[in-house]
């Protein structure tokens, strides 16, 4: 017995050293990557370099800062309350993305030899095109922001890491040098596995777009002529580029051009420079839900809804401001005959609004009955327009993101209007017309006597040119997220100002039933489509009067959004700028604020 | 010698089975006896014994290794005869036997090689018992001895006074004996206080008696060991079965609310599977939480381990709170330690315990919401304000709200079952020297308050005993199995917690029904929360079981005395496996009626007739589809390997124990989760019934994060004769988390104490004080909790770069955090000064604690000092210090006043913590500095100046701030709350004309409660026992968290307090701010969070009030019934609170799924 006790501490003594040695040799879980396999292994590398393209924006319309759309309240950026710890629209201090790309470049090199010589250029210039856009975005809303282009150690004496900010314009000399660097290396085109990365083009039409805001009024209060025949050299280079590439603009043969394109996919990639792509299931996104109709929504409903701003905007179909006497303009039919991109992109009442799964369909929105709750409830449609931009009304209620299109950052329209503007200021106008008038031809505008419904003195003079293009960029990128940028590029701040406030249009009409939001069903036949009002939801049929229903669906009325007066927009110039973020003012002494903001000191002005 | 055996069975009419149990006992013995012989070898039959304060068992053990007699005994026996000190040298067995049992009412038999201890019965009793039977006199006493317990109590001796007769108690506490009336009985048992009773005319005495501790005898299970509470030297709370067991409660750490200083226990809600918040002592550090370590059998577990077991085997829990105890826990002591004991088996102590309870749970605190006509006048009020004309449609008329006054609906009423629970436990212990065991096996079953339940079953086997007289081994197997169904509910966080479907249905406006004529109403709402609520949009069925077994071997090593080695085995594994089914519900739309068609009718709406198919919540947020089917599955599995070495001995009157070993453990685990959508069939809910299309499957799945530490520890406690204390412990510890040469940790301590009661200058006053100690210690505990491998350079590889390039989403790399190669320990030191009293038969005891408690090390990123522009993620570096201090009391009472008992207890504690060092922004603003402030419990926000109710104060506000000043960027406006403008933006100390972020300051520290406290009432008399426990916290704040107690919602629901919101017409009495001003689109002026609404959070709780009683023993003893005592139990009866509409328990959601209040009925009998 004895012994076998014996036998028995030797065992767990046994155990007790044969798992001593085990014991913190535990598996590491998280699929780590070591840096020698990271910078050997070629799918690691490129890997590396997918994980810039996070640096392209994700979708941002803008729309509670642009005017195009509206909420109550209206946006502290219009109300002029924001402070510095507001988020300025689209602020980026993405110092992270910034290490890892100097550590690209830091280590590039030991993996030249995993690669062939085409994958490493395309990795580097893809490289140097992302740090150039990274500092873009940065410096597109803040001026100039410290550029580093080595791999601090956090670690080291705290005032060595205590940078300053460099002036706006070593940042976009520094920006352009990336972009030629990324320009020299790109390829023209890529594969089909390799569709929606970086071209040559792209790149040369985002150096045309940093350096048309190198020179404009919103970093040269005085013009340097310079700068803009820069930004038009560019410009002229990267539409001859992006020509000879086959990059274009997208056309067909129906009215709908504007809304095909953006689920045409084989026709339209050819307008798609520089953009992000979504295909379910593999990259969804939320978009359209909100914008949808509350019944095509799955219960969410009230993005995006454009103002009566927004609405009157448009052209006539005749391509003439609805306030030209000319233009045929009736006011108490406002939807009727308007510039085709006007029906591709605004809902009104009454608009046919057909769904893959309820066709046909009409919108019926009642200003002034909100959702659910209260008083214009802002959970559904609140201005009395739904925005159809970008909805693809091929997919039912339940699917809606069962989508696959490419969100545009730049399209090749753009790079259009971005010519325009650079040849209007450096004295082409003429070619700035033209380039007008190519959108205005794919938009299907009359053409009138050639003119396409233009200003007669644009072509000629300045400022008329100047207004054509910022007009048309307005319609043309309506909801794109460009209209808050192109006032502030042009500090036109005071357009927005000059709104008061933002309006909502829409039929009174004084019934309840929350239901309305639903729409109603109509038939259609030889004659056209008819109403089919036993079908509208309305709750008390036995009170329905038909003629004043019809008398109401006329009967419009502009209501301020928010109607509360100390809520008018009324946005100070100091806001042309924005704030660095004060945290990083703390933690950085030599970071110095806008002027404009927290006694701010750096002016981002080149002169 | 047979006689002289039976004779303690002469009156006991179970003879027969006594019997029989007897020829079991004897045939056990010689085959013990037989076994020995073989390893038996010739001893010297001479015995010498230099024995002090030793226990008889060991004086035993002792004479059996020195002669070739071995000894049988009732374990209890030798318990209750304490400790003896034995001086011979070279006598014989008889005389050895003779010294070391004297005084004691033992004696002993000699069988063979044999020697049989046993209670000594007095001559006067044996009478041969058919005589006994056959001339019962007229005069017998008959009765029960049982401990204040209710526990029967066997041997204690009955004695009439002054004679010699008497006899003592049998297994069940009875005893019969032939007394005259006037006769005195004395009742007497070690370790029990002597009661007399004077026979009166009735033939029974039933007497209860009271356990005479010497103070501060009783046995406190510490970390790794067990000690005489005399001889702690660290803070220690105890807390017995006996003040556990009786209460009614799924988990135990509901119980221990309100019984120990220093133990803040928060409970979070009363669902179905609800556990408690447990912090020991306030934390020194912001790293990692507050959750103490919890040990069970010496197994460490995690939270919801102690949250399952079943508190009817629980015998005892520690909470180890000082570093004297709980640095023997090294990394994982810093939060202090609660350790559970459960249960054993007690050898011949046959014992089978039944337990069962029902308990009938409702609403304690509900908040007051507005009725359907208040609600809506409210709403209309607060239209008016906003010019909203009274023709919108968002108005509701005068004949709607005529309509309103008569129909209010409420759907928490609507859904609402009171929820019951009922739990049935039957454990059974006993055995013999050689194997002793406990089994226990409990069920729960839970209904909740909507369509929801949970069962639970709990089973547990423990068996010990002894191998060979050296060798002893412990096994025990623990398990659970729980089984949960609840309605499918996407927001609740994939736990028990209906806080979310709660708040929803409370704050439905009131005006709509839930359901007419049993159908659920659309109107208004695409979704019908109650419709949900009832189990109709699907459900989630969790299922989760573990299985714990523990092997420990045990060897007395032969050589040294004292000297014994320990080796454990602990293992668990446990597995969850959830069912979740989605489908949308159908609901139907009813005809509207009034002039702006607020009032729903009971007509279906022609145009929808036939029911309209929703989309459930969870589809309208976007995530899923129609039809949805989740099967999530988890494991994970632990062990902890432990191999020690034990010595314990006494020279003279210095007493030594000491143990030294190995401990290593590490854990694993996996989960995967799958989903399937779109079934066509969904009455077929399985996971391959669904859209064949593969984009309606998911697949999830991880391995966690596997872990690995080894230890080795070690104690040395030592006494001289129990006066001067002294305690060291030391641990070194090595964990998976850190580099390898930063890996191990030193984690010492050292306690000493004083038991100045012994000491003989004393003396005078030990019948003031009988115990009185004085305890200091000091010790390191650490931590390693952050993530591991940090100090390891790695990129990671994500599956998803999230772009889709070409026509896939190809994969991404990315650069890791930087590293930290010195990353190790965070060091806890410790510092406890304690004093321990207690008067003469414990009148008044009490104990007095003061800590600190210093934490250097903190790990953490140092993020606010490291300049944005570096870019990286840093890893976490050893560079905070934090501190914390405390204040523990404690204090009771307990007497008896005749045959009635009571006692008072109460405790106290109050605690702070505060930062030393932590990484800040170089030029951080003072207001924002944390240095000095408390790391838990800063509520920040802005100095309200009150309501603006007239045009003067608009001038007066004007005036002084300067004609631009605004409120969040708005001009001040009636109605509004106005605030104290402190501070401009970076640069700018004084008040700048604005109200902003900037004016932010910490308008209160005690965000945390500061102070808890506890008292309770025991009163026992005759069988009957009532307790009362209260619990509450004090210094307290709380800032109410949800958005509608601080922002109305016109048209939704809201709490009756906005009814008293400023309008022109109450200006000047307002309670509260405009409910326009209090802007419900969005941004807001009056729901910052202001000093306006910081409300006082104390409360004192009636925990718990229990009655119970006890069917006396006499009426039993026909069904061979122990004890049958009976309960009835009342939980959280009711709060003192100043939140009103809510339990300040929960925090600062007034919609959070409330506290319970419980009324229970339960059966406790014992055979």
């Amino acid at each position: 017995m004895k012994i076998n006790i014996k036998i028995l501490i030797v065992l767990i003594g046994l155990i007790f050293f044969a798992s001593c040695k085990k014991v913190f040799d535990v598996e590491h879980t998280g699929g780590k990557i070591t840096p020698d396999e990271q910078w050997s292994n070629p799918d690691f590398i490129k890997g590396y370099v997918n994980g810039f393209y996070g640096i392209l924006p994700a979708w941002n319309r803008d729309e509670g800062i642009s005017g195009e759309a509206g909420y109550n309240p209206l946006d502290g950026f219009l109300k002029g309350t924001y402070n510095s710890q507001s988020t300025y629209p689209d602020r980026v201090w993405d110092y992270a993305s910034v290490r890892s790309i100097n550590n690209f470049f830091a280590n590039i090199e030991s993996g030249k030899s995993a690669l062939s010589n085409e994958e490493y250029n395309s990795l580097k210039g893809q490289a140097y095109f992302f740090r150039a856009y990274l500092y873009y975005r940065m410096v597109k809303v803040l001026g100039g922001v410290p550029i580093i282009t080595d791999i601090q150690d956090p670690t080291a004496d705290i005032n060595t890491l205590l940078v300053k900010r460099n002036t706006s314009l070593e940042c976009f000399d520094f920006i352009s040098k990336q972009l030629d660097s990324a320009i020299n290396l790109l390829p023209p085109t890529w594969g089909s596995g390799d569709i929606g990365r970086i071209t040559k083009g792209a790149a040369m039409a985002v150096k045309g777009e940093v350096l048309l805001l190198k020179a404009s009024p919103l970093f040269c209060k005085t013009t340097n002529a310079g700068y803009w025949n820069d930004a038009y050299s560019a410009l002229v280079a990267a539409k001859t580029e992006l020509d000879a590439d086959g990059y274009g603009l997208y056309t067909d043969n129906t009215m709908k051009t504007n809304e095909n394109m953006w689920y045409n996919k084989e026709d339209a990639a050819k307008e798609m420079v520089l953009y992000v792509r979504y295909h379910y299931p593999e990259k969804t996104n939320s978009f359209q839900q909100g914008q949808r109709p509350l019944t095509e929504s799955s219960g969410a409903a009230g993005v995006c809804q454009p103002t009566w701003e927004m609405v009157q905007a448009y052209p006539m179909a005749n391509g003439m401001n609805i306030n030209d006497p000319n233009s045929g303009y009736d006011p108490t039919e406002f939807w009727k005959g308007r510039d085709p991109r006007f029906y591709t992109a605004i809902v009104y009442n009454g608009a046919r609004y057909d769904f893959a799964d309820i066709k046909p369909r009409v919108e019926w929105i009642f200003n002034g009955i909100g959702g659910d709750d209260g008083y214009k409830s802002p959970g559904f449609n609140y201005t009395g327009f739904y925005c159809r931009k970008e909805i693809d009304t091929t997919l039912g209620a339940t699917v809606w993101n069962h989508q696959a299109f490419d969100w545009p950052i730049i399209r090749y329209a753009e790079v259009l209007l971005n010519l325009a503007e650079a040849a209007n200021e450096t004295g082409h106008s003429d070619e700035a017309k033209n380039l007008i008038i190519q959108i205005r031809q794919r938009a299907h505008i009359d053409a009138g006597n050639g003119n396409y419904g233009l200003d007669p003195l644009v072509g000629s003079d300045y400022q008329a040119t100047l207004n054509a293009i910022m007009k048309e960029r307005q319609i043309e990128f309506a909801f794109e997220g460009k209209r808050f940028w192109d006032l502030r590029r042009r500090r036109m701040f005071s357009v927005l100002n000059g709104y008061g406030t933002l309006h909502a249009y829409g039929p009174f009409f004084n019934s309840s039933a929350a239901s309305s939001q639903y729409s109603i069903d109509v038939t259609q036949s030889n004659s056209g489509i008819a109403f089919q009002l036993s079908n509208l939801l309305i709750n008390s049929p036995a009170n329905f009067d038909e003629n004043k229903f019809l008398k109401a669906i006329t009967n419009y009325t502009a209501e301020p959004i928010d109607n509360s007066v100390t809520n008018k927009i009324n946005i100070p110039d100091s806001y042309y700028f924005g704030p660095i973020d004060p945290q990083y003012i703390l933690q950085n002494k030599n970071l110095e604020q806008t002027i404009g903001w927290d006694n701010g000191t750096f002016n981002p002005v080149i002169q | 010698m047979l006689l002289k055996i039976t004779s303690d069975l002469l009156f006991d009419k179970k003879r027969h089975f006594k019997k029989t149990l007897l020829v079991m006992k004897l045939i056990a013995i010689f085959l013990f006896a037989a076994c020995l012989q073989v390893s038996a070898r010739g001893y010297s039959q001479k015995i010498t014994l230099s024995q002090k304060n030793v226990s008889l068992k060991k004086v035993f053990k002792e004479i059996e290794s020195q002669s070739s007699y071995h000894f049988f005994y009732k374990d209890k026996l030798i318990r209750e005869a304490g400790i003896v000190s034995v001086n011979v040298s070279g006598v014989s067995i008889e005389e050895a036997l003779n010294e070391s049992l004297k005084g004691l009412p033992l004696t002993f038999a000699v069988l063979d090689k044999i020697i049989v201890i046993k209670a000594k019965k007095l001559q006067t009793i044996l009478i041969p018992a058919v005589e006994k039977l056959s001339f019962v006199p007229e005069n017998i006493i008959r009765g029960t001895v049982k401990d204040t317990k209710g526990n029967p109590l066997v041997g204690v001796s009955v004695i009439i006074k002054g004679t010699e007769k008497g006899t003592s108690t049998g297994t069940d506490g009875t005893f019969n004996i032939n007394a005259d009336p006037g006769d005195v009985l004395e009742f007497s048992m070690v370790g029990y206080k002597l009661i007399q009773v004077t026979v009166k005319n009735n033939s029974v005495v039933n007497v209860r008696l009271e356990v005479q501790e010497a103070a501060g005898s009783e046995i406190v299970v510490v970390g790794y060991g067990t000690q005489k509470k005399e001889n702690l030297t660290g803070a220690v709370g105890v807390i017995h079965s006996s003040s556990l067991g009786d209460r009614p409660t799924a988990s135990p750490a509901n119980l221990l609310q309100g019984l120990s200083p220093g133990l803040t226990v928060t409970t979070q809600g009363s669902y179905p599977g609800a556990s408690a918040n447990i912090k020991i002592r306030e934390a020194s550090t912001w790293q990692g939480g507050s959750a103490p370590l919890y040990v069970i059998d010496g197994f460490v577990r995690d939270a919801a381990a102690f949250a399952s077991i079943n508190p009817s085997d629980i015998d005892n829990i520690s909470i180890l709170k000082d570093a004297a105890s709980a640095a023997i826990y090294g990394i994982r002591g810093g939060n202090g330690v609660i350790l559970v004991t459960t249960k054993h088996g007690v050898a011949e102590k046959t014992a089978i315990t039944y337990n069962a309870s029902y308990t009938l749970n409702t609403r304690e605190i509900i908040p007051r919401i507005m009725d359907a006509f208040g609600a809506y006048t409210f709403a209309n009020n607060a239209f008016a304000q906003k010019n909203i004309p009274s023709t919108d449609p968002s108005f509701y008329t005068p004949d709607e709200l005529d309509y309103f006054k008569a129909h209010s609906y409420n759907w928490v009423d609507d859904t609402w079952r009171n929820p019951w629970n009922t739990s049935h436990n039957l454990s059974a212990s006993g055995g013999s020297k050689m194997a002793r065991y406990y089994i226990s096996g409990a069920y729960l079953h839970q209904e909740g308050a909507t369509s929801n339940s949970f069962d639970k079953y709990n089973f547990m086997a423990k068996l010990d005993g002894d191998i060979t007289n050296r060798l002893s081994y412990n096994l025990i197997i623990s398990g659970e199995w729980g089984n949960g169904d609840r309605p499918f509910w996407a927001y609740d966080g994939g736990d028990f917690n209906l806080s979310n479907m709660y708040n929803r249905l409370i704050m439905v406006t009131p005006g709509r029904p839930s359901f007419i004529n049993g159908l659920p109403v659309g109107n208004f709402d695409n979704t019908n929360t109650a419709n949900l609520a009832k189990g109709n949009g699907g459900y989630t069925r969790p299922t989760n079981n573990y299985i714990s077994p523990t092997f420990q071997l045990k060897y007395d090593l032969p050589g040294i005395k004292g000297l014994s080695a320990k080796g454990t085995f602990a293992y668990n594994t446990s597995n969850n496996y959830t069912k979740a089914w989605r489908n949308a519900p159908y609901i139907y739309y009813f005809k509207t009626a009034g002039a702006h068609n607020h009032i729903v009718t009971d007509q279906l709406d022609s145009a929808r007739s036939g029911g309209y198919k929703i989309l459930d919540q969870a589809q309208t947020a976007g995530v899923g589809a129609p039809t949805e089917l989740n099967e999530s599955y988890s494991q994970s599995s632990n062990y902890q390997l432990d191999l020690m070495l034990n010595y314990e001995n006494s020279f003279g009157k210095h007493n030594i124990s000491a143990f030294a070993g190995y401990e290593q453990s590490g854990s694993k685990g996996h989960y995967s989760n799958i989903w399937d959508d779109n079934y066509s069939n969904p009455n077929y809910q399985q996971i391959n019934g669904g859209s064949p299309n593969s984009t309606d499957w998911y697949i999830q799945g991880d391995e966690n994060q596997p872990t690995g530490f080894a230890s080795y520890l070690g104690r040395i406690d030592y006494n001289y004769a129990s006066k001067y204390l002294l305690g060291v412990t030391f641990r070194e510890d090595g964990s998976y988390v850190f580099p390898a040469n930063k890996r191990w940790g030193f984690f010492p301590s050292v306690s000493a104490g004083w038991n100045i009661a012994k000491e003989s200058f004393f003396s005078n006053y030990t019948r003031y004080l009988d115990f009185l100690k004085l305890r200091i210690s000091y010790g390191i505990t650490g931590t390693d909790n952050t993530t591991p491998w940090q100090w390891q350079q790695t990129y990671n590889f994500n599956a998803s770069s999230g772009q889709y390039i070409g026509s896939s989403v190809p994969p991404s790399t990315t650069l890791g955090s930087t590293i930290n190669p010195n990353i190790t320990w965070e060091r806890n030191h410790n510092y406890n000064v304690g004093l321990d009293f207690s008067t003469p038969n414990r009148m008044i005891s009490g104990t007095v604690d003061y800590w600190y408690k210093k934490t250097t090390n903190i790990l953490g990123a140092r993020n606010a000092s490291v300049p944005s522009t570096v870019g990286a993620t840093l890893p976490a570096v050893n560079y905070g210090i934090a501190s914390a201090k405390g204040l523990e009391l404690s204090l009771s009472h307990e007497n008896h006043v005749g045959e009635l008992f009571y006692r008072v207890s109460a405790n106290w504690a109050v605690s702070s913590n505060e930062y030393v060092k932590v990484d800040q922004a170089a030029s951080v603003r003072d207001y924002q500095n944390l240095i000095g402030k408390p790391v838990t419990g800063v509520i920040y926000g802005y100095v309200s100046e009150g309501i603006i109710r007239t045009q003067a104060d608009i001038d007066n506000i004007l005036q002084k701030n300067g004609s631009n000043y605004t409120i969040f960027g708005s001009k001040p406006q009636l109605g509004m709350l106005n605030y104290k403008d402190i501070r401009g933006p970076l640069g700018t100390d004084d008040p700048d004309g604005k109200i902003d972020g900037n004016d932010q300051m910490p308008i209160s520290v005690n965000g945390v409660p500061r102070i808890n406290y506890g008292f309770n009432f025991t009163v026992g008399w005759k069988g009957i026992n009532v307790t009362a426990i209260f619990s509450g916290l004090a210094r307290y704040d709380i800032m109410p968290t949800d958005v509608y107690y601080r922002r109305p919602l016109p048209g939704n629901n809201n709490l009756t307090i906005w009814q008293d919101a400023w309008t022109p017409e109450n200006a000047a009495t307002a309670k509260m701010p405009s409910a326009v001003m209090n802007d419900w689109q969005g941004t807001s002026n009056a729901e910052q969070s202001s000093s306006f609404w910081l409300k006082n959070g104390s409360f004192l709780r009636l925990k718990s009030l229990i009655v119970d009683y006890s069917i006396p023993a006499r009426i039993l003893e026909h069904a061979r019934i122990k004890n049958i005592r009976a309960y009835f139990s009342g939980e959280n009866l009711f709060e003192w609170n100043h939140t009103k509409d809510w339990d300040p328990e929960l925090g600062g959601d007034f919609r959070t799924y409330p506290i319970l209040k419980g009324f229970t009925f339960g059966l406790n009998a014992t055979f």
